[in-house]
């Protein structure tokens, strides 16, 4: 008698722990399917917006657009040059407080910008100008 | 002890039932118990059988059914830069079940404001046709829909599906081809890899979509100007031969294919056959260096026209002096290449046209293809009229083709419209090569070539896209008549260019067809008016696209790659000098 109460009781928890398997496998396959569902759509609305893309990017209406906003025109050939035609810059003294380090020009570090008059609109000489040309220091 | 079953006993029994005998009635009692709990417990268990099987393997197949495996969609169709020029939109498409519909005079009136391709007449007859399925609308917009689905008509029915798109409208119409409603491929690219597409992959063509656009702006423009009824262009990158622009004018919106008419169709640059004219003094003058029948100084006779079996070969200038290879093709005279072309023989000619592709079908990814008209005997007459380009009518894409094996690296490359890299022959076709001129014969060819361009007697001066070295010849011909003979006011213009020509790499065929001369053009309507100016605007913009850098012509290093020491005309000045 113990017996079969004990196997009833072990069935009656496995059969519990299989339902509960099933059932969470069910809740699971229904988020996958929903899932999935939305990748579809989302490929389905990413392929039509690369349509719209391609369809607004064709050369055609692109060679229309930069003639008449642009004014483009080809460029001469007077006005290519190669790389190997353009003079390199003139490295300068690694004695100077600029060290030119490749490409990169190291400044010091700059001193506390003055207060701008910010009525002034235009331009003028006295206006600090950084320029970084061949890491020749700005006076 | 069983009792005496008599009369009275009946009698008595069906009053008073006997008193059973307990043992006996326990014993049937038990056999019932037992034979119920077995029924019981059968059923039970077939019970959590089944829910057993419900629950593991055929779940999967159920769940599954809620949403159908998406079909694969056919593949896009890109550009060599991964530009799309085919692809699916998602649709809605509206039908009707006419036997569903309880007042079928009612929905048409309904439905005909909301769409507006039928009216209330035409609706109302497919709304009453005897059958299950009759299509009201493709391409739904979302508002639509949902109006259409608030009338609550039974009957109607809507029905996903996707839509063959052309993004780039009218831009390489011709390649890519159609589809049918059912998405079978009908024509160009869409039909002959239609296997392909279909399984869903992914064709990527060798066009790029910028020169495409480029070429058919340019060779419209001079279409316009001379009053043209179309025309076509071929470039081909000489190494791979992979096609990067292939245009025919006039074109159609692949999208509204059901608006266009068989000419505007027709594919002019791998379909329409035309005697390409003085462009194929390009291959003749190759074919004679090469076979070694001439040398570049031998001289020709050409002041007074030629007669060979009753053809009448004229020149449209009279050049008094003998004329030398190089002045031949500058000066484009029949009369001398007909004289080299005698020299070559119809065996030679014969074999290296059939080299070049000129006899059959070019094996391109597109079934618009046409096999070329060639002579049916080879006599003198053909041999001499097929060096200037009569007597044999090919597509420009054949042109294009041979042109870039007599003036790149002398190897016939098959075309393709399918990019070709380095990389990626794994699982293709190497394109199969065969060399037919040496680097001397196509180094000749193209500074020739440069000449006709460069040379101020030359008659593709109009070609000249300065810095991008552009080399090519130029070709009128008289279009034939069905009946025999030719139109004399019907003009096909063409122009064959090669650039760079000291570093060749892709080779450029304009044709137009039909051309009317026009005032400023004081009424010509020749290759070199009509065809050159849209070679030069074609590599003028596509040469940066193509990463060519202009030169200085001058420079040493560009004149030891060219033979620019030819001679032509009278005066003592070599072209050295230009």
């Amino acid at each position: 008698m113990r017996m079969i109460l004990l196997i009833s009781a072990l069935t009656a928890i496995l059969g519990t722990t299989l339902y509960q398997v099933k059932i969470g496998i069910d809740r699971r396959e229904g988020e996958l399917l929903a899932l999935e569902r939305d990748i579809l759509a989302a490929e389905r609305e990413i392929s039509v917006l690369e349509a719209e893309w391609a369809h607004l990017s064709r050369p055609e209406r692109v060679l229309d657009l930069s003639e008449r906003l642009l004014e483009m025109q080809p460029i001469p050939e007077d006005r290519v040059l190669p790389i190997d035609a353009i003079p390199m810059r003139i490295l300068p003294d690694f004695d100077e407080p600029l060290a030119d380090v490749g490409v990169i020009t190291l400044l010091p570090p700059d001193p506390a910008p003055k207060p701008r008059d910010l009525t002034r609109i235009a331009a003028t000489p006295d206006d600090r100008v950084t320029l970084q040309t061949g890491g020749i220091a700005p006076q | 002890m069983t009792p005496r079953i008599t009369v009275t006993s009946r009698l008595r029994n069906l009053v008073l039932p006997a008193r059973p005998d307990p043992a006996r009635s326990r014993r049937i009692a038990e056999v019932r118990l037992v034979v119920s709990a077995v029924v019981v417990l059968a059923v039970f268990a077939a019970i959590a059988a089944r829910v057993m099987l419900l629950a593991t393997d055929e779940a999967n197949a159920r769940t599954a059914g809620i949403v159908p495996p998406p079909k694969a969609e056919r593949g896009q169709i890109l550009d060599r830069k991964g530009r799309l020029l085919a692809t699916n939109l998602p649709i809605t498409v509206l039908h009707a079940d006419p036997s569903e519909i309880m007042d079928p005079a009612a929905a048409a009136r309904a439905l005909a404001p909301l769409l507006p391709r039928h009216d209330e007449g035409a609706l109302a007859r497919l709304l009453t046709k005897d059958t299950r399925y009759v299509e009201l609308d493709r391409k739904l917009t979302p508002a639509r829909h949902a109006e259409i689905l608030n009338l609550g008509i039974p009957g109607i029915h809507f029905r996903k599906s996707t839509l063959r798109a052309y993004p780039s409208g009218r831009l390489a119409a011709h390649i890519l081809g159609q589809v049918d409603p059912d998405n079978n491929g009908l024509a160009g690219v869409e039909k002959s890899l239609d296997a392909r597409l279909a399984s869903g992959d992914d064709v990527t063509l060798s066009i790029d979509a910028g020169i495409q656009a480029i070429m058919a702006r340019e060779i419209n423009k001079q279409i316009h100007i001379f009053e043209a009824i179309g025309g076509a262009g071929v470039m081909l990158d000489i190494s791979s031969g992979e096609i990067l622009a292939l245009v025919s004018l006039p074109d159609f919106n692949p999208n509204h294919f059901g608006a266009t008419d068989a000419d505007t169709r027709f594919n002019r640059a791998t379909l329409g056959l035309y005697e390409m004219g003085s462009t194929f003094k390009v291959l003749n003058t190759a074919m004679a260096l090469e076979s070694g029948t001439t040398t570049l100084d031998r001289r020709y006779e050409v002041a007074r026209p030629l007669r060979i079996g009753g053809h009448r070969i004229r020149d449209y200038k009279v050049y008094d002096w003998p004329l030398t290879v190089p002045e031949i093709l500058v000066l484009s005279s029949n009369i001398g290449s007909a004289r080299m072309a005698a020299e070559i023989g119809a065996e030679i000619q014969k074999t290296y046209l059939r080299r070049l592709g000129m006899f059959e079908r070019l094996p391109i990814e597109i079934p618009e293809t046409a096999t070329p008209l060639v002579p049916r005997s080879w006599r003198q007459s053909e041999i001499a009229t097929i060096s200037y380009g009569h007597g044999i009518s090919v597509t420009p894409l054949h042109l294009a083709s041979a042109v870039a094996t007599a003036s790149g690296s002398g190897l016939w490359t098959p075309p393709t419209l399918l990019r070709r890299q380095p990389g990626d022959e794994a699982g293709r076709q190497q394109p199969v090569r065969q060399k037919l001129f040496s680097e001397d014969t196509t180094r000749a060819v193209r500074s020739m070539m440069r000449l006709v361009v460069k040379h101020p007697k030359g008659t593709g001066k109009k070609a000249e896209a300065r810095g991008y070295m552009v080399g090519g010849k130029t070709g009128t011909t008289e279009k034939i008549r069905p009946e025999g003979g030719y139109y004399k006011d019907r003009n096909i213009a063409s122009f064959a260019a090669t650039f760079p020509v000291h570093d060749p790499r892709y080779v450029l065929v304009v044709m137009v067809d039909e051309p009317k001369g026009q005032k400023h053009s004081y009424g010509y309507a020749t290759g070199g008016w009509v065809a050159a100016p849209a070679a030069r605007h074609i590599i003028e913009t596509a040469a940066p696209l193509l990463g060519i850098h202009p030169v200085d012509e001058k420079a040493p290093e560009i004149r030891q790659k060219l033979r620019l020491d030819f001679k032509i005309g009278k005066e003592d000045k070599t072209l050295a000098s230009f």
